[in-house]
């Protein structure tokens, strides 16, 4: 007997026979292999990677990396307690565990290769994609030509390579540990109704308003930042432990009121959830989480990105810019006729041009920040600040094309402003004319980047809450199949069925997105702080970003639930 | 009237791409009176199942009629099927059929939920039922807190609880020891004595010894029956017995009492 091949062909065909729940686990991996080659790949492009950029990208491959290996081991142990059962009938049927050893080593080598080379593949073919969006993001022109850097490469195989020599040795521990007859009982064990943990919900109660109160309480935004990622482990450990005893709470308080509980709808939806809550809690609290990270990361910075304009002009000022201290209100007319001139000749068109007076109270002439609270009123004859300020000022700037020079254009102006001084009854006391297009590069350049491996890690997220929401309908499905079967037979007709599983499903399902809502919210005050910390203060621009979020968020999310309701629906059915 | 008519009833299942059907019942005829405790016996294959699912109404006859109360269960509309079972028919399956997720009291409870009665009256049926079949005390355990014989006890009470015109039982001592199997067959027929209408089907010779009257199937046809009149339970053990090993060993005795 041909023994060689055995181990590789039956790793092989059971896989395949496996696919309802391999098929997502490849999958997975697969796009999680592509993605972190492709944040390798933008990282190494010369091109683009350069100072912010790069540590931001550097940074999203380590989340992409560390995320992915959470994502493979969880999914994996979700799979391997689902094939018990065949593994048992394989040790019945003579296998030792050394024999299920090696196939699961294939099994594994399988997956492996499947995920590290179609993720490559797939990495390969996204890398130009992702390059133009980032460009795009970043507005950057495009490198030219097609590369794959080796290193990229060789950072993805290693990378993959150790997570699933990871899950390997996991499972071999796994199967070392158990013993044959609860390899053929598997899933099937009846469980035992959980208690209500007093002690549990209490600190999940305590952690999650504790994490709540930092948030809305946090003053300086310096602070802020240190104390998000405390307030965030607690509202974690908060959500686990109330999704976990506070569920379990809920619905038995509902058992307890039976005339809610003795309605057909009811009946079988509150029994059934608090029967499987203990593992169904977990479940719906990672979801949850998932759910706030893409939240939180992709309004964040959304905001961060749709702000940069605004932030910019904050910060920098307009692209070509003249400040005249001293003299008088006067002085704004001259300085913008100037303007006018210089760019009518240059055949330039200005955008946004402001052009104001102001007193400031800023002795060191400190020229980048004392206008920039008046950026936002334009052209404006009134005189603006605080009339006893030390300081009296007047400034002109507007911003240019992206095709237009800068630094000729200031040199121009310079010169143009330099004539106009030399005129006697022009008053002042210094001037000085600046172009900013570098320094906004690279701003720019950051929150682009920042926006970049914020859609980037919220599409890893999501991904994962998805899968999670999969693996959970489904191995659901398997286990409710047989009492909705029971069900029919004592008098229930296949529309109420229907009902009963869209209710129980419903329920499970927009809990998660409810609490990441609430969530989101919740970390408003101190992500408004940390915003601030950027420079961005526009609070409205913040509140309709993480709304479009959550809008679209919660389509997709929709979206998932019909896909895997109807999933459900057919295994139950049968 | 008898209370459950059966006449020429046939089954045909014919594989998907048409051909020849099997026959699992030929031509059944039989009637069930209000009050009687009637075992079907056969083989694995004799067509036991099969009639059972016609007579639950879970599967349609290819010929024939079955009338429950003078009411032809052909003419019931599908959407009214549900309901009528649950009205009319009770049922005890060989491995309980109970849910895991609900308490004794629920899963007997269930029937009467899904038909949309109040908790006041369903609690008002519990107690006598329960007390009878013995499981008073175990109203709040969960199945996989119960042995065998309680919970398809159980099972009995969740049947029971609508007040059916008949009790199908299908095989419902076959995974029961034989004390528990006892403790039960005792249950129908105290319940008989009471007046319930009890139809179960079992290849169990000490469960059918227990009924008022026996049929044999055999091949899709009623092949036999015997009454027990008054005849002790050890008596009808052993004319069953012997019927069986007749039937099997191929003869055409049609001793009609």
């Amino acid at each position: 007997m041909n023994k060689r091949g055995f181990y590789p062909r039956l790793a092989a065909r059971s896989l395949r026979l496996n696919g309802k729940f391999y098929l997502p686990y490849i999958l997975s991996g697969t796009i999680s292999a592509a993605m972190l080659y492709d944040v390798l790949f933008l990282g190494m492009n010369t091109g683009i990677a350069r100072g912010s950029v790069s540590a931001l990208l550097g940074f999203g491959a380590l989340v992409v990396a560390l995320f992915s290996l959470a994502l493979i081991l969880y999914t994996n142990g979700f799979l391997m307690k689902r094939r018990q059962q065949e593994l048992g009938l394989y040790n019945i049927l003579g296998m030792e565990k050394r024999h299920m050893a090696r196939l699961l080593l294939w099994e594994g080598v399988y997956t492996a290769l499947i995920c590290i080379g179609g993720g490559l593949l797939l990495g390969i073919l996204l890398s130009k994609l992702f390059l133009l969006l980032l460009c795009a993001i970043i507005r950057l022109e495009v490198p030219f030509g097609f590369e794959v850097p080796g290193e990229a490469v060789l950072y993805t195989v290693v990378g993959f390579g150790s997570i699933y020599l990871i899950t390997f040795l996991l499972n071999l521990f796994r199967l070392g540990r158990v013993k044959p007859i609860e390899l053929l009982k598997g899933t099937e064990s009846g469980e035992r109704e959980p208690k209500t943990k007093w002690l549990l919900a209490l600190v999940g109660f305590v952690s999650m308003a504790a994490g709540y109160y930092l948030s809305v309480t946090v003053q300086d935004p310096l602070r802020a930042l240190g104390i998000f990622f405390i307030a965030v482990m607690l509202v974690i450990i908060g959500t686990y432990a109330l999704f976990t005893a506070g569920s379990i709470w809920v619905l038995k308080a509902l058992r307890r009121n039976k005339k809610f509980y003795y309605q057909p709808r009811h009946f079988t939806a509150v029994s059934g959830m608090l029967h499987r809550m203990k593992r169904n809690a977990a479940g719906l609290a990672t979801i949850c989480i998932l759910s706030t990270m893409v939240l939180v990361t992709v309004s964040t910075t959304l905001c961060l990105y749709a702000g940069a304009d605004q932030l910019i002009g904050s910060l920098y000022g307009r692209e070509v810019q003249t400040y005249v201290f001293g003299g008088g209100p006067e002085n704004r007319e001259k300085v913008m006729a100037v303007y006018e001139r210089v760019l009518r000749e240059r055949g330039v068109e200005g955008r946004n041009l402001t052009a104001f007076c102001a007193y400031a109270d800023e002795p060191e002439y400190n020229w980048r920040t004392v206008a920039a609270p008046y950026f936002d009123r334009g052209v404006t004859e009134e005189v603006l600040g605080d009339p006893s300020g030390e300081v009296f000022f007047t400034y002109v700037g507007c911003d240019v094309d992206k095709d237009v020079n800068t630094y000729e254009l200031r040199l121009a102006l310079e010169s143009a402003v330099y004539d106009l001084c030399s005129d006697p009854t022009f008053a002042y006391d210094r001037t000085f004319t600046d172009d900013g297009r570098g320094d906004r590069f690279d701003y720019w350049s950051s929150l682009g980047g920042f926006f970049f491996i914020g859609l980037f890690l919220g599409s890893l997220f999501l991904m994962a809450a998805v899968l999670i929401v999969y693996y959970k309908q489904i191995s659901e499905g398997y286990e409710d199949a047989r009492s909705f079967q029971i069900m029919q037979q004592v008098g229930m007709a296949q529309s109420e069925v229907k009902a009963t599983i869209q209710s129980q499903i419903m329920s499970v399902f927009f809990l998660p997105l409810l609490v990441a809502a609430c969530h989101t919210a919740g970390a408003f005050p101190m992500t408004k702080k940390i915003l601030r910390l950027f420079g961005l203060s526009n609070t409205e621009l913040f509140v309709l970003c993480s709304a479009a979020t959550l809008v679209i968020f919660a389509l997709v999310y929709y979206f998932i639930y019909r896909l895997t309701a109807r999933e459900y629906y057919r295994i139950v059915k049968r | 009237m008898s209370l459950l008519e059966v006449n020429n009833l046939k089954k045909v299942y014919t594989t998907r791409l048409g051909g020849t059907g099997v026959e699992a019942l030929k031509n059944v005829s039989f009637a069930v009176e209000a009050g009687e405790f009637v075992a079907i016996m056969g083989e694995s294959g004799s067509g036991k199942t099969t009639l059972l699912n016609i007579l639950a109404a879970l599967d349609r006859p290819s010929g024939g009629t079955v009338r429950l109360n003078g009411e032809d269960m052909a003419a019931v509309r599908e959407r009214d099927l549900t309901a009528f079972r649950r009205d009319n028919l009770g049922f005890v399956f060989q491995d309980f059929n109970l849910l895991d997720a609900f308490t004794v009291r629920d899963n007997i409870f269930l029937p009467l939920v899904l038909a949309g009665k109040t908790y006041e009256e369903m609690n008002a049926r519990l107690l006598p039922l329960t007390k009878a079949l013995g499981i008073g005390e175990l109203l709040n355990k969960f199945p996989y807190e119960l042995s065998g014989g309680q919970k398809q006890r159980t099972a009995v009470g969740r049947a029971l609880i609508t007040r059916p015109a008949i009790l199908l039982a299908d095989e419902p001592t076959g995974a029961l020891d034989s004390k528990a199997s006892d403790s039960l067959l005792r249950i129908f027929e105290s319940l008989n004595e009471q007046g319930q209408t009890i139809l179960m089907v079992t290849h169990s010779v000490t469960a059918a010894s227990h009924a008022k009257r026996t049929l044999f199937l055999r091949d899709g046809m009623i092949y036999h029956q015997l009454y027990r009149g008054q005849r002790t339970r050890e008596e009808m053990f052993a004319q069953i017995s012997h019927t069986l090993t007749v039937m099997t060993s191929g003869g055409k005795e049609q001793d009609h009492e």
